[in-house]
């Protein structure tokens, strides 16, 4: 564990040399990111405050519905970057290098490129969201609820990446496959009760991104049962065992092609 | 003019070859169109009439933004700016044809193949949702209609090749281009209609060219054309001939110091 955090740190390290070494396109992503917080936080708020109500969630509720949604997504950002330049590694014969080495390969082509951008925008989210919690009225039990759920969120993002690897072993798409997963997870910036069914069954049990993004926040608002708090963590460990197992499939389909 | 419509043909058959990619990027687009259309089916089911649309014309704003949005805002230009980092530039300048001219083949196939792939998509979900759609009849506005996405279409291709022309001077070639897709998934109508906004805002937002990408069009046609819309007709005229003209100088600026080496 400990050789594992220390490579870790050392391949964190690289990868914001590596950032900081373009610092006018550091700085040009970094406005872009934070305008388009602003516009779309404010469209919301805008779009609620002249609603009032968005399927019943008023509008401090419906704000932290995004404002959790971005806090997930932005983590999800910092640790797992490196897996938007995996198709490059598989093309090129790299991979094979990262497999002979004698730690897991996940160091390396799943946390080992943590993002510098998203590392510093997650403070001001955080403290976004803070101050809206500390304003809408929730007790301490179902902050901790939440705060469970919000580690579970980061599983099924995990578990979410590690498919995205095996399908880029075994089809080179990569880019495409991860765009879709983004996109995806889109979708649920706001609660996914907005969704008719089926597609709202799907989005939260099949491809469990309302489990993800809104189940911690119903449990926030007290808006969760304990069968369906069980059900989240059953799904998220059925998700996770179904991503390893794929990856492990796709280790043993690889041919080392390029290399 | 024949070698342009052979590119085209051959540009055409590309898209054939990589079905995977295409295909998965339409499923993208459709995902952003499930968000979208849900967002404003659940914020109308609330209301008769938010601001000023009724849910009929709020749904028809979403589908139709949708299919704008494959006509006018797809491009490959984008690869433009590779292309010049790379060097492979020089293998069109080389040849006998316009380089501006084949970029024109190559966006009018992408600009198709997306268009007739975003028609199907709306058809499809329109077929499952079965939502009330707003049918413009007039013939005039459908003339005005078209002609503000011709303008949409020449505003976005010049200002996205101008983004490209950047890689002529520097490697910082996907920053500009990320703002510049955040400004227009923000303000160019693509995600509201902007004529929600505050009047101060939106009246500032008019004076800029990325309103006339998505919303200008959108709104001839489910409002119709009327002497109102006189003035930000002529601006956006004014625009695209601003934004072309300054993407042919960018152009030819470029290329005067343009070296390649090792070919």
């Amino acid at each position: 564990m400990k050789k594992n955090l220390k490579i870790f740190w050392l391949l964190s390290k690289f990868s914001m040399k590596t950032m900081l070494d373009h610092r006018v396109g550091l700085i040009a992503f970094l406005v872009g990111k934070i305008f388009r917080f602003v516009v779309f936080f404010t469209f919301i708020y805008y779009l609620v405050s002249k609603t009032n109500y968005l399927l019943g969630y008023t509008l401090n509720q419906t704000i932290i519905f995004f404002l959790t949604f971005n806090f997930i997504d932005t983590l999800s950002q910092i640790l797992f970057r490196e897996v938007y330049r995996f198709r490059n590694l598989v093309i090129f014969g790299e991979f094979d290098n990262i497999l002979l080495k004698p730690h897991h390969p996940f160091i390396r082509i799943l946390i080992g490129g943590v993002d510098v951008l998203d590392a510093f925008l997650i403070i001001p989210y955080s403290l976004i969201l803070f101050y809206f919690l500390i304003k809408t009225n929730v007790n301490f039990l179902n902050i901790i609820h939440y705060s469970i759920l919000i580690i579970n969120s980061l599983i099924i993002a995990t578990s979410f990446h590690i498919i995205v690897l095996a399908l880029g072993i075994l089809t080179t798409e990569v880019d495409h496959t991860i765009m879709i997963y983004r996109d995806i997870t889109r979708m649920t910036a706001l609660p996914v009760d907005i969704y008719k069914e089926p597609l709202r069954f799907i989005l939260t049990f099949l491809i469990p991104i309302g489990i993800m993004m809104t189940i911690p926040v119903k449990a926030l608002f007290n808006l969760l049962s304990t069968q369906m708090l069980i059900l989240s963590f059953f799904i998220t460990f059925i998700f996770l065992e179904f991503s390893l197992f794929l990856w492990k499939m796709a280790l043993k389909k690889y041919q080392s092609v390029g290399s | 003019m024949k070698k342009y419509f052979t590119i085209f043909y051959i540009l055409l058959k590309q898209y054939f070859v990589y079905r995977l990619s295409f295909i998965l990027w339409r499923l993208r687009n459709l995902l952003g169109l499930f968000f979208l259309y849900s967002l404003w089916t659940s914020l109308s089911n609330q209301k008769t009439q938010i601001f000023s649309y009724t849910p009929d014309k709020l749904v028809s704003y979403v589908l139709l933004t949708n299919i704008l949005s494959s006509i006018i805002l797809t491009t490959r230009t984008a690869d433009v700016a590779s292309e010049i980092r790379s060097g492979d530039l020089a293998n069109y300048l080389i040849k006998p044809l316009s380089f501006l001219k084949y970029i024109l083949s190559r966006e009018l196939v992408d600009k198709l193949i997306n268009s007739l792939f975003a028609i199907f998509e709306i058809i499809f979900l329109i077929a499952i949702f079965k939502p009330t759609i707003f049918i413009q009849k007039n013939i005039i506005t459908y003339l005005m209609f078209f002609l503000a996405i011709i303008i949409a279409t020449t505003i976005f291709f010049s200002i996205s090749l101008t983004l490209s022309f950047i890689a002529f001077w520097s490697a910082e070639i996907w920053a500009p281009r990320f703002i510049f897709f955040v400004l227009i998934s923000l303000i160019a109508g693509t995600l509201f209609p902007l004529d929600i906004l505050p009047s101060s805002i939106f009246n500032l937002l008019i004076i800029t060219p990325l309103p006339y990408l998505i919303f200008f069009p959108a709104k001839i046609y489910l409002h119709g054309f009327s002497h109102q819309q006189l003035t930000p007709f002529i601006i956006s005229i004014i625009w695209s001939l601003i934004l072309f003209k300054t993407m042919v100088f960018v152009w030819k600026l470029g290329i005067k110091n343009y070296n390649v080496y090792g070919r």
